[in-house]
């Protein structure tokens, strides 16, 4: 069974997630030269990035007519089925890895489909701050992440992801009738994510709270700090080094760090990579 | 002063002084609850005491891997006597919690409660 | 593996920490069961105010501001009653006695058994090594006697100069001529050590160093060189001995082979000998040796390949001296005894020593290879040679310079080394004393809500434990950390080398502070130095090495981790210390210690302390100056309110 990971990435005005898409490949290719990793994306992208994907997957079944949100949730479900993994993580742009995650495909191998439920802060402690999960505690959805996600391509997964498809193209309807305590004014993947899985009533199937497949979630107000500034930049230092590694004020990262602020990805960040991996 | 509100004030102080106690004999029942062994860190609980009855009724006695409150694991050698020992301190700890609770429960001056 | 407790006390103007660690020594003793150390820079007042200390605490260990008792040497007489510090301790003198058992007449110097050569390699000036620094100088060594003009560049000792008036040297240089522009300007030309950046003079212009470049010392052992004209045995040319024919002899960096049998006399015979090979240098003596030279060593010869000079320091066996007359009385007297020789003629009534027995030869002969004894009667069995002896004891009788001794003493040359103390005549008073000064801290000690003071707060010598504990397993504790149960024994029981609190329980039960949590909103987590157990292995030493550099750079470490105080706190440098232990995230370095830590703070106040239970007065929330009281049993607590733990205890004194 093949298996690899999964990112999809769409260029906004200024921010070239695509370039995000790029830094998170050569940083899991720092760990593990053997990975495979595809990008779904419509953006054309510059000849050095086709060395770290194996394959450029156009996002399917695209209505040039309608609009869009920011994030591109309309286009996420699409995942399941133009990934060309029998196996797939599926991972936000805005990561980077700093281990081996090869341990996570022992585990998940267990599962159809898995949703992360417990993200850390930067200490690495399980974050229990509820500032950004309002609509999911009023709304008694369950507490996933679709930042690092998996599928096995199954008729589980298949089902899964039908209902992925109708939430997201009638968001609307679906948050009216479900998640109607603070509505989210967007579509968001995780309630999309979340809300299928209580629909199927499938939560104890698609995750487990000790699962070591989890991320670093750099959300400023969930950092258990008393005093968070608007960027998480503002408040602690990043330190890159030579070697590729990343500390955050006084901690070394490890795992996935989802840094969330695109401004954080520096190009001195790529150069470091690109070095690292050889690849350039 | 009015003597209802220095009534008012002298309970309120007894309650404060009744809870500070209730506080201090609880935290001794949970250091009194904890059992250690062989490097781990138990909390005598029902959940533990019921887990190792049935452990040994199912004919694991020896040699056993327990999981510890820090989720180490811990190699008992002697599961028996492992949970005679956990039986005999849950006792102590619960039967002195209660005699000194009862003792707490008796007195309605603050003098009575520090005695 | 040894265990007990390790207790600190470093008093301050106002409270008397030694009474505090008395008392914490006393309930240690009794819950614990374990033997107790102290450490205090207090010693003498300690003795003097509570001589009973020795039931409580087993070893005093003092800080001192400067050493006062000297280590101990052999070389030094010392009356009875000195202090002298050996292995780790203070060791009194007790008994009247030279410090080793001493001989002036005989020294048996075991010759050195090998020779060594130390090579120092020279570094030549290599410009890739260096950059150009201060180009379009020249710069002019100076010289005596020669004239320097305006604007010359001159280096002089390592100082490069520019010249402000024209003049003429001396003999010594004119500083005050001179601008001094850079210093430490090594010269080029005899380079032994340069670090990265030095600055160096050569052929008349500056270079900065690229790299550390250092000369190497490398030791060559005789068995490095090549040994020549191998197969010939060469003996040292000796006045008044037989020489054989075919003998080779060195005489005077000179090989020699006999060519004549003959008796040697006072001077050399030289023309007994043809000379076989001139400039052998003799290996026991030289001192700088060149590439070529031929060496004598040890009865062979050695060509050498390398140029050096010889090591100082080669090794040597103990040297065993013994005071004849002191120590050892004339028996058998009258007679003089022979070591046995094969080949040498024997006469009758001649007394000879051979392999521990003394004989006497009743029959003229010639000796052959072998020991004939059926020529000798036995005359007294066991009878050691002195010289050879590490051990003997009272009554031996021993054969030395030709006559019987017997011995007034017991020997050991292990008691008597010149590095080991006697312990018949010392004493260890098992205290040990530690050169530190406290950096000057102070801090508010409160005494209840409405009072406090400013004192000296000394607490950084504690990232020493690992070095003044006496024990492998150490359980270090503050001495207001009073403890009322026995759950800490559990430390000695269970296999982690670490143990600390990370959480503790304030017994007020409103009180947080989240600066007990994390050492800043964004920093580490905070662990509890009140007490903590280790064991002393590779890994700990490691931690406490790391600490003492923590504390050795607070201000640097205390901006790395944004703690805002600038005080030394060692909660702070543990806790810093922990998580770079844990290669600078949460791990499981540190264990937890058993049971809770309870703690409460200086504005609270202890009342009474009697057996395991303990009466507080707990500030009220937001009420300053009420207190609600509080009773706990059984529980240990670090009581902040080291006034109030002092009250008590004057009170149990009637003082």
């Amino acid at each position: 069974m093949s298996k690899g990971f999964l990112i999809f990435a769409e260029d906004a005005k200024l921010k070239k997630y695509t370039r995000s898409a790029y830094a998170l490949a050569l940083s899991i290719k720092n760990h593990m030269p053997n990975a495979d990793i595809s990008l779904v994306t419509d953006n054309k992208i510059p000849e050095k990035y086709r060395l770290v994907f194996d394959q450029i997957v156009p996002v399917p079944w695209r209505d040039r007519n309608k609009t869009t949100t920011f994030f591109k949730t309309e286009d996420r479900w699409k995942l399941y089925h133009c990934s060309p993994y029998d196996e797939t993580i599926v991972l936000d742009a805005d990561m980077l890895a700093f281990s081996n995650l090869d341990i996570w495909w022992e585990y998940l191998k267990n599962y159809d489909v898995f949703l992360t439920s417990n993200v850390l802060d930067y200490r690495g402690k399980i974050v229990t701050g509820r500032y950004y999960r309002k609509t999911f505690d009023s709304n008694n959805l369950p507490n996933f992440y679709f930042g690092a996600a998996y599928f096995k391509k199954s008729d589980y997964a298949k089902e899964y992801f039908n209902w992925v498809e109708d939430i997201s193209n009638n968001w609307e309807l679906f948050y009216g009738r479900y998640v109607n305590v603070n509505y989210p004014k967007l579509p968001s993947m995780d309630v999309t994510a979340s809300l299928a899985a209580k629909i199927l009533n499938c939560e104890n199937l698609v995750s487990h709270k000790n699962a070591p497949v989890t991320f670093t979630h750099m959300k400023p107000m969930i950092q258990n700090w008393e005093s968070p500034t608007e960027s998480w930049q503002d408040s602690i230092g990043a330190y890159f080094n030579k070697n590729c590694e990343l500390k955050i004020g006084n901690y070394q990262q490890h795992g996935l760090f989802h840094y969330t602020e695109y401004s954080f990805l520096t190009d001195h960040i790529i150069n470091q990579l690109e070095k690292i991996t050889g690849i350039s | 002063m009015d003597e209802r509100l220095e009534k008012a004030l002298e309970f309120a102080n007894f309650m404060v002084t009744l809870n500070n106690q209730k506080r201090a004999l609880k935290e001794k029942y949970h250091t009194d609850c904890v059992y250690y062994q062989n490097g781990g860190t138990f909390t005598i609980t029902k959940d533990l005491i019921t887990f190792l009855k049935t452990l040994i009724d199912m004919g694991n006695t020896t040699d056993i891997v327990v999981i510890d409150d820090n989720d180490l694991p811990v190699r008992v050698n002697d599961l028996q006597q492992f949970l005679d020992d956990a039986i005999d301190q849950y006792f102590i700890a619960s039967n002195s919690y209660y005699n000194d609770y009862q003792l707490l429960k008796k007195n309605r001056s603050v003098e009575a409660l520090t005695q | 593996m040894s265990k007990g407790v390790l207790i600190y006390a470093l008093n301050n103007e106002q409270i008397d920490y030694a009474k505090l660690a008395l008392n914490a020594a006393r309930r240690v003793k009794k819950y614990l069961g374990v033997p107790v150390a102290l450490v205090t820079d207090s010693a003498d007042w300690l003795y003097k105010q509570y001589p009973n200390y020795k039931d409580d605490v087993d070893m005093v260990i003092k800080v001192v501001h400067q050493a006062e008792v000297s280590p101990w040497t052999s070389t030094w007489q010392y009356p009875v009653g000195s202090l002298a510090f050996y292995n780790g301790t203070v060791w009194r003198k007790v008994n009247e006695g030279p410090e080793i058992v001493d001989v002036v007449d005989v020294v048996d110097v075991v010759e050195k058994a090998e020779i060594e050569v130390v090579k120092e390699t020279t570094y030549s000036f290599n410009q890739e090594d260096f950059d150009a620094v201060y180009e379009g100088i020249d710069v002019d060594k100076w010289y005596p006697n020669l004239p320097y003009l305006v604007g010359q560049h001159v280096w002089y000792e390592n100082t490069l100069y520019r010249c402000a008036i024209q003049y003429t040297e001396g003999e010594t240089f004119s500083k005050d001529k001179y601008i001094s522009l850079i210093d430490k300007v090594q010269d080029g030309d005899i380079i032994e050590k340069i670090f990265k950046g030095n600055i160096v003079l050569f052929n008349r212009s500056l270079w900065m160093s690229k790299f550390d470049i250092k000369t190497e010392i490398i030791t060559y052992k005789i068995e490095d060189f090549e040994p020549v004209y191998e197969g010939i045995d060469i003996d040292k040319w000796y006045p008044n001995l037989p020489y054989l024919v075919g003998q080779h002899v060195w005489y005077e960096n000179t090989l020699y082979r006999c060519h004549t049998e003959y008796e040697e006399k006072e001077e050399f015979s030289i023309g007994q000998y043809d000379i076989i090979l001139e400039n052998v240098q003799d290996g026991d003596i030289i001192e700088e040796i060149s590439k070529g030279d031929i060496i004598l060593f040890n009865r062979t010869l050695w060509m050498s390949d390398i140029a050096g000079k010889r090591k100082k320091e080669t090794v040597t066996n103990i040297q065993k001296t013994y005071k004849i007359e002191d120590n050892f009385t004339r028996v058998y007297e009258g007679i003089d005894i022979d070591k046995w020789y094969p080949k040498l003629p024997y006469l009758v009534g001649q007394h000879v020593w051979y392999e521990n027995t003394l004989y006497r030869c009743h029959t003229e002969y010639e000796e052959q290879e072998e020991f004939s004894s059926d020529q000798y009667d036995i005359v007294l069995e066991n009878v050691n040679e002195l010289t050879q002896l590490t051990k003997f004891t009272k009554g031996d009788i021993l054969f030395h310079e030709r006559v019987l001794w017997m011995s007034l003493i017991n020997y050991d040359i292990a008691q008597s080394s010149k590095d080991k103390i006697r312990y018949d005549l010392w004493e260890d008073t098992k205290e040990r004393f530690l050169v530190y000064d406290s950096a000057p801290q102070y801090r508010q000690y409160f005494d209840g809500a409405m009072t406090h003071k400013k004192l000296r707060f000394k607490n950084d010598i504690r990232v020493k434990s690992f070095e003044l504990s006496p024990f492998d397993e150490t359980l270090v504790i503050d001495c207001d950390y009073l403890i009322n149960n026995d759950i800490l024994k559990y430390c000695w029981q269970q296999p982690h080398d670490f143990l600390i609190h990370k959480q503790a329980v304030d017994l007020s039960g409103y009180r947080y502070d989240p600066r007990l949590v994390t050492l800043s909103d964004k920093s580490i987590d905070f662990y509890w130095a009140t007490v903590f157990f280790f064991r002393k292995n590779k890994n700990t030493e490691i931690f406490f090495n790391y600490l003492g550099h923590i504390q050795e750079n607070w201000n640097y470490y205390r901006y790395i981790y944004q703690i805002e105080q600038g005080l030394y706190r060692n909660d702070f440098a543990f806790s810093i210390a922990i998580h770079v232990m844990n290669g600078y995230q949460n791990g499981t370095w540190a264990h937890d210690l058993p049971g809770k830590l309870y703690y409460t703070i200086d504005k609270d106040i202890l009342l009474e302390h009697f057996d395991t239970e303990m009466k507080f007065l707990v500030e009220k929330e937001k009420y300053r100056g009420e207190y609600t009281i509080m009773k706990t049993k059984g529980i240990n607590v670090h009581v902040m309110n080291k006034f109030s733990i002092s009250r008590i205890l004057n009170e149990e004194l009637n003082v």
